[in-house]
């Protein structure tokens, strides 16, 4: 445990950092920012046509009010938590991208959700607003990420025990080669002495 | 052949999820109302880093639920008027302290699910050990207030260019992750037996 606590601390401290550079910042975080205001009006103007997206805003072009989809709110500091949480965690690698991408893909699902209700809360009421967007939403959205996290570990996991369990289905290996003769134990059976590497107890032919 | 999942098992990670997304909500709401006293500490411990660790900076604290108010000795010029002043911070301790609700949340969770016992104790040993983590988010946020006025000039601030890094990566570090990933650890710490029984039972005796 203390292991993986540490490892996960260690990338995701990390990847933070990464996160943190300009050039990260400029080629990576501000096009998936305005990428999902795209995807989030995209989705609202199936049912509200007075949605639209400017690069990284989403607003209303009847009433003006507009969310600014800012650093926090765009899902990629969740999405490092998540990352650490499964590359910290020991399980196959195999195992681990399929929870890289599907994990992802799930806490960007629910950060759209996010962002689409704080869109409609703030036109209602901005007191709502305010206490979904600074608490509420951050705690969903981090209860999400552990949630996916226990689901793949959970998975990965009784995966792993699947292959303890199971035969290996590959032909079973050759016997070992014959054990050098030994030489013969002492008349009286004491004092006996190992001739073999590993200092198991001689066995008698 | 694979291990099924006992049908016991299989609906506690769902119904866990549930009732924690239903606390989170209740329990934020709840925790606003009394924010102010409950963060207290925070803004007191605050205060005690906040003179141990930048000296020159502090002139005074005032503290009040609710709110925290720290006169600086930093001074900066004011651009449309040209004047000299003092930078004065002011915060609300409880702004990043909304961790409290989501660690009782799992906890309470983890008990509706599993009857995991020793409720209470881990509700005030958790209560504690989130204290160091806001009092860093709360410090940071004032920090960052402090070098925002000061136009991120380190030696407006009397310290190294790296040091002035430090406090911006402090900074996003204590306001974007902390706050709710520090409850989320601090309760895998405190309720090891649902993760051990619930969601890897067996996975701790193996590593």
């Amino acid at each position: 445990m203390l292991r993986f606590f540490l490892l996960f601390l260690g990338i995701q401290l990390s990847l933070f950092g990464v996160n943190m550079l300009n050039w990260v910042q400029q080629h990576a975080v501000l096009p998936w920012t305005a990428l999902l205001a795209r995807i989030s009006a995209g989705l609202v103007t199936w049912f509200d046509a007075t949605a639209a997206a400017q690069g990284k805003v989403l607003w209303n072009t009847v009433t003006g009010f507009g969310v600014s989809i800012e650093p926090g709110c765009n899902g990629i500091e969740a999405c490092i938590v998540l990352v650490a949480a499964i590359l910290a965690f020991p399980a196959g690698w195999r195992s681990k991208l399929t929870g890289l991408v599907a994990g992802c893909v799930a806490v960007q699902a629910l950060n759209v959700v996010r962002v689409i209700s704080l869109f409609y809360i703030g036109q209602w009421n901005t007191a709502a607003f305010n206490f979904a967007h600074e608490f509420l939403w951050q705690g969903l959205i981090m209860l999400d990420v552990l949630v996916v996290w226990l689901l793949w570990v959970r998975r990965a996991t009784r995966g792993e025990r699947r292959d303890d369990d199971d035969p290996p289905h590959s032909p079973p290996p050759p016997d070992p080669p014959a054990a050098p003769p030994r030489r013969p134990l002492m008349s009286q059976g004491q004092g006996v002495v190992s001739g073999s590497a590993d200092l198991s107890l001689p066995t008698r032919a | 052949m694979s291990e099924p999942a006992s049908p016991s098992q299989r609906p506690v990670l769902l119904r866990f999820a549930l009732i924690a997304a239903a606390g989170i909500v209740v329990l934020t709401f709840a925790w606003s109302r009394v924010s102010p006293w409950l963060s207290y500490p925070v803004a007191a411990l605050s205060h005690i880093v906040m003179e141990q660790a930048a000296p020159l900076w502090v002139r005074s604290v005032r503290k009040a639920p609710g709110h925290i108010e720290v006169d600086t000795a930093v001074t900066v010029r004011d651009r449309p008027s040209g004047r000299l002043g003092e930078v004065t911070l002011e915060a609300d301790p409880g702004r990043y302290a909304y961790g409290l609700p989501i660690f009782w949340a799992l906890l309470l969770a983890a008990w509706i699910t599993h009857r995991t016992p020793g409720r209470l104790p881990r509700a005030l040993l958790g209560y504690a050990c989130l204290l160091p983590v806001q009092t860093f988010s709360l410090v940071m946020y004032l920090w960052m207030q402090l070098a925002g006025a000061a136009r991120y000039d380190a030696g407006v601030l009397f310290i190294d260019p790296w040091q002035l890094e430090s406090i911006v990566y402090g900074y996003q570090l204590g306001v974007l992750v902390l706050p709710t990933l520090a409850p989320v650890l601090v309760w895998l710490l405190l309720d090891r037996r649902f993760f051990t029984e619930v969601i890897i039972p067996g996975w701790k005796r193996r590593r």
